[in-house]
Parts: structure tokens; sequence; C-alpha cells
């Protein structure tokens, strides 16, 4: 493989994680190894290639070629017939230093001079990149109290059967205890001691909120969600604003700060309001098959909604008869004189089972659900 | 190990494809070729009946490679997926041999090969046919995350260790593919090995070749008209399963055994069951959605 096509595929894989995608060394070789078997002239194999090497579901897909978009900016670097004998593909990061640029041009003189590519970090648009920021870190003490509310959480909305199994009228024979009461008798067996799996497992499915209006709670919205996943690994979570996109495996990434940074870089801000509904209808429409009746559906928003109400109604209903739960987590439930009434809360208040704010989920408050 | 190359281009995945009627989207062509040159487990995922499983299949038919299939399940362990002893041929042959061998011996005779019981994984690894075998494990999903822990090993160094026998190496890399419908997310060590592709529903154009492909007796207009109807049941947010290439096929396959050429409400009526396979599904459509479908 051409040495300036190697760097290159360096450069992209570094602009992926700038942009909050994890990439180890192996799957970096991995790309490299499929570069050497695919035809490098072709802007489509080559995208197709990094899609299949880099990507890890549906969201990562879309991600990865988004970028790859950005980052071989424009079509004429895949020139048509190929180059790729003569060492000059034109293959180069959209970050790449000035004085690297320079001593291109020098090096050959058949090189297209190009135009750099501003890539605004920390903005979004439909087509610049998310970069963002980390999300701040809580404290770890602060952290330990909502995981420990978490926990407290799941015990009480738990709905699968864990490992440890409690006493039961009608469950299987427990021939251990049952001899261990033979034994109070003088070994006769009187009764036969039923157990059964303790309820202690829960499945949660997130959903989200990162639109302007949650931006100053997302340091604890970021610890509530990660704590969740913590305490139930059957959970999933997705975060929206402008699109829906799912974030468990970066949000569950071994280490809080590091799970922070990596969400925080990857998710889109949008400024102002969201819109819901539709959110609620794209995930109905993606992953709706996916919820049971042993699933507890959390919507983490302040309910500040751009779109219709009666969406936002209709979708909750919709997944209200799959799911087991809904719980709506808003940040001013504790603030004196709160009421549900912002315009998609409102709406949605007959669909809503639980409604907490994120100071339920702290162990030094008590699990209070607001009255609905 | 040594692997026999079956492909070394993406035409070549692609036409191998086609001959066994499979329609591929070039990103999944791609995949495949990659994770065959670089023998590397190919990780599949999207909706149910969208071609996943026939994937491999159609690879196995068009390679002449063994389909060796290990479908998960909750509870799936290393005794169902790796290997097993035989243990009542083994007490056989300690009460037939007990009295003429020595304890060292009989021990060394029930713990050969000629005891072990090959499951899938194992069966795979210790495949000497001269094609590539292709091992399916077909909703991995399904199966506990601890199973995922036993694919690492086996997927990775393509070899597993009898603690009695000593470690079993693949002959020649076999194809791996590993589906999953996303129900839970998988770990990110088992998704870090794979290569990857997600299969979605296809659109018309690509429903109707599929269709003309696989009942070339349905003829264009009927098979679009057939794909049209779907692809509009697959866009009510309504429905909790939404149907898949499988289920259009079935449907299709119906209609033309019926002797059916057009699509009218008493056909739709008499026939959705193929398609829509959720009984609150099947009342909704028919009872609210029938007229505007047909439509």
């Amino acid at each position: 493989m051409a040495g300036r096509l190697r760097e290159g595929l360096g450069g992209f894989c570094r602009f992926l994680r700038q942009r909050g995608y994890p990439v180890g060394i192996g799957v970096e070789l991995d790309l490299g190894e499929a570069a050497d078997a695919i035809r490098l002239w072709d802007r489509e194999e080559l995208r197709r290639a990094c899609g299949a090497t880099l990507a890890r579901s549906p969201e990562d897909l879309r991600f990865v070629n988004e970028s790859f978009d950005l980052y071989w900016t424009s079509a004429d670097r895949f020139p048509n017939p190929p180059r790729l004998e003569s060492d000059t593909l034109a293959l180069a990061p959209a970050r790449r230093p000035r004085e690297s640029s320079g001593q291109k041009r020098r090096e050959g003189s058949q090189e297209v001079e190009r135009p750099p590519v501003a890539i605004p970090l920390g903005t979004y648009s439909a087509t610049a990149p998310s970069s963002g920021h980390s999300v701040e870190p809580l404290s770890p003490r602060e952290l330990r109290a909502l995981r420990h509310g978490a926990r407290r959480f799941r015990r009480r909305l738990a709905t699968l059967p864990g490992r440890r199994r409690a006493r039961s009228r009608d469950g299987s024979i427990d021939l251990r205890d049952t001899v261990r009461q033979s034994l109070r008798h003088g070994g006769e067996w009187v009764e036969l001691r039923r157990e059964r799996p303790r309820i202690s497992r829960a499945e949660f499915v997130l959903l989200w909120d990162v639109s302007g209006s949650m931006r100053e709670h997302e340091s604890r919205f970021f610890a509530l969600v990660h704590s969740l996943l913590a305490v139930s690994r059957r959970s999933r979570v997705f975060v929206f604003s402008t699109h829906l996109e799912e974030v468990t495996s970066l949000a569950r990434r071994s280490g809080y700060r590091r799970a922070a940074a990596t969400v925080g870089y990857r998710i889109d801000r949008a400024d102002g309001g969201t819109r819901i509904g539709h959110a609620l209808a794209e995930f109905s429409e993606k992953y709706g098959a996916t919820l049971g009746p042993t699933s507890t559906f959390i919507l983490l928003s302040d309910g500040w909604d751009l779109g219709e109400a009666d969406l936002v109604r209709d979708e909750l209903e919709h997944i209200g008869h799959r799911a087991g739960r809904i719980v709506w987590v808003t940040p001013y439930t504790r603030r004196p004189g709160f009421e549900p009434s912002v315009g998609a809360l409102r709406a949605a208040r007959q669909q809503i089972d639980i409604l907490l704010g994120p100071e339920d989920f702290e162990s030094r408050w008590p699990l209070r659900p607001f009255p609905l | 190990m040594t692997g026999t190359e079956p492909w070394t281009s993406t035409e070549d995945v692609e036409r191998l494809l086609a001959s066994q009627q499979y329609i591929a989207e070039p990103s999944l062509v791609m995949a495949i070729y990659l994770s065959g040159r670089l023998g590397k487990p190919l990780l599949v995922e999207g909706e149910p009946g969208c071609g996943k499983t026939e994937i491999a299949k159609a690879l196995a038919a068009g390679t002449g490679g063994e389909l060796i299939r290990l479908q998960c399940f909750e509870g799936l362990d290393a005794r169902s997926a790796l290997y097993e002893w035989d243990y009542a041929r083994q007490l056989l042959t300690i009460r037939l041999h007990e009295a003429s061998e020595t304890p060292q011996a009989l021990e060394r005779e029930v713990f050969s090969e000629r005891f072990l019981l090959k499951r899938p994984l194992l069966r795979a690894l210790g495949s000497d046919s001269p094609h590539r075998p292709i091992l399916l494990i077909d909703e991995v999903d399904r199966a506990d995350e601890e199973f995922e822990g036993l694919l690492l090993e086996v997927l990775s160094e393509y070899q597993v260790t009898v603690p009695e026998l000593g470690t079993i190496r693949a002959k020649q890399v076999p194809f791996v593919l590993i589906t999953s419908n996303r129900t839970r997310d998988l770990s990110d060590a088992l998704k870090r090995r794979c290569l990857y592709a997600y299969v979605d529903y296809p659109d018309l154009e690509k429903e109707v070749a599929i269709l003309e492909r696989r009942l070339p007796d349905l003829g264009d207009p009927f098979a679009r008209t057939i794909a049209s109807f779907v692809q509009r049941v697959r866009q009510d947010p309504e429905l909790s399963k939404r149907p898949g290439v499988a289920e259009t096929l079935d449907w299709a396959a119906a209609l033309l055994a019926l002797d059916r050429t057009e699509l009218n409400a008493e056909t739709v009526l008499a026939t959705l069951g193929f398609l829509v396979k959720d009984a609150q599904d099947l009342r909704y459509l028919r009872e609210q959605r029938l007229t505007a479908l047909l439509e």
C-alpha cells in the first residue's frame, strides 16, 4: 500500500478518535489489511471497507460514513483511472499541517493544490462534525450516591429473575432447606420447602434528551445514565436532539470519566429545544420491537418540545403498549411549585407511570415519585 | 492453518451470491469479501427475516463448503457448542474392559478423540474438507453474555483446549458468520474481533428483484404490486413486528400457489397471515388499514 495512503488512513483513525469514536490499534491494523485487499483508487470501495472494519452498529456505520465524507473531502481525491502505482494518490488528512502540504508540493509537481478543509469542532450541522466536548464529570462522592440510588431504583422496578433464590409456596423444591428443616423434626420430612428465583434484575431502555435546554443538567443526567447502565447489564441508552442515536456501548465503557469524555464528544447537542415526539417515533420504528413487558422505558427530558405535543402523547401510548412501565425523569420535580405543565410533559401525563427527578436517584433522598 | 480462498475480488462474491439467488448490498458484499480475505468473523446484524442466515446458506452452496450451524438460545453452554464426552459409551467401555486393561490404559482409552462428541464449533475447527467450512453462529443475541466469552478464544485463535486431549487447532480457518437481531447489545470484546455489516429492509426495487429471482413465475407487474404493498405495511408505525423479506417470499409463494395475479381485498384478507405473524397486527391491518393499503 502506498505510504502516503497508509498515513492518510492513520489520519482518518485519529480524526475518528477526535470525534469521540473509539478506534483501537487492532482495528486500525485491520483497516490497513483491508486497504491492502481492495482497490484503493475506488472511493466507494474504501468507504465500504472503512464501514466494515470500523463500525459495530448501524449508528456507527452512519457515523463512520459521515466522517469518511468529511475527512476524504471530495471525489477528486479518488481519481479514475487508478494512480496507485505512481504513489501519487492524494489521500491526505483534512487537518493536515501546513508544512506537510508545502513539502508535498516540492515532492510531486503533478500534485493538485487542494484547499484546506476547516472542521469546526464543537458545533453541529448536517455537514460538520459534532465533536463537542467532554461531559463534565461529577465528584466520586456524588457518583457513589447516584450509583446507590440507581441500585435502589433497580430493586423497586425489577422485573426479571436474578441468580438468588427466595422461599416461595409454589416454586421448585428446595431439597437443601427441606433436609435442614427435617433435621429439626428428627429426620422426618414434614414439609417440602420450595424456592424460586428472586425478581431482582431490571431491563431499562433510556432515551436521553441532549438538546440545548438540558445542557445545564448534562453532567447529572449522564452520571445517572452511567449508573443505571452499571446496575443493569440488559439496559440500552439512546440520545436524541436532531436525531436519535444509540450510545450504549460508549456509555458503558469502563471508567466513568472515560465514558463521559467519549459520549460527550460523540453526541450532537442541538441548541434550543427538541422534537421529542419525532425522536419517540424514530425509536418506535427502529427499536420498538425490542421492548417487552419486562422493559422499563425511561425518558430523561425537561419536556421542552418544539414539535407537536399530541405526537408525544400518541408515541408514548404506543410505547406503553409494549413496555412494562414508562418513567419520565425531569430536572425540576423538586423545585417549589413544580407542575408537569410544560408542553410535552403535560400532553403525556396520562401515559407516564412514574414521574421522577434526578434527586430521586440519590441515596440521600427517598425515592418519591411526583404524584400524577 | 490454511484457507483456500473462494474469492479474489468483490465481484467474485457478488457473482457467487447471485448464483444462489441472493441479492446483496455492496456494503455487505465488501464485508463478506474482507471477512474471507482477513480471516476474521463477520457479524451481521439486522431485522429478523432480512436474509442474514441466508448469507451463510448461499455462501456454503456457492463455495461447496460445509455449512455448520450453531443456533444460539438462552442457556447455551460449552457442552452444546463445543464438545462433550460420550459418557454412556465411556461407562460401557470401562465395564467391558475393566478386567483386561490397567486403569491408566483404560483412562487413556476413554478420553481419546473416539469418545468426543464434537459440537458445531469444534466440528468447524476440525473440518478437513477441501473447501472452507462456513460456520454460522445464528442469533447470538439470544445466548447469555457468558457464551460470548467462550466464543472469544475460538474466534480469535481458532483453537480449542480440551483438558484431556490438549489444544485442537483449526486445520483451515472457517468462514465465520455471526448473526444478531439486536435484541441486546453484544459485548465490545466480541464486536472488536469481528467485521461488521448491517442488513436493512430492502427498498422497493431490491425487493422486486428478490421476488423476481426467487419466484420468477410471479412476473414483473405482480411482483411489483406485492413489493409495494409490503413496503406500505412496513412503514406503518403501529405494527409491533414488521414483515421481513422472508415473509414477503412466503406470502408471494402462497399467492402463486393460489394462482392469484392481482391483489384485492378478498385475497389479502385470506392470505395476510403469511405476511404478518402477530395476532394484534393482523387484526389491526384487517380492520383499520386494509383499504388504505390497497389504494
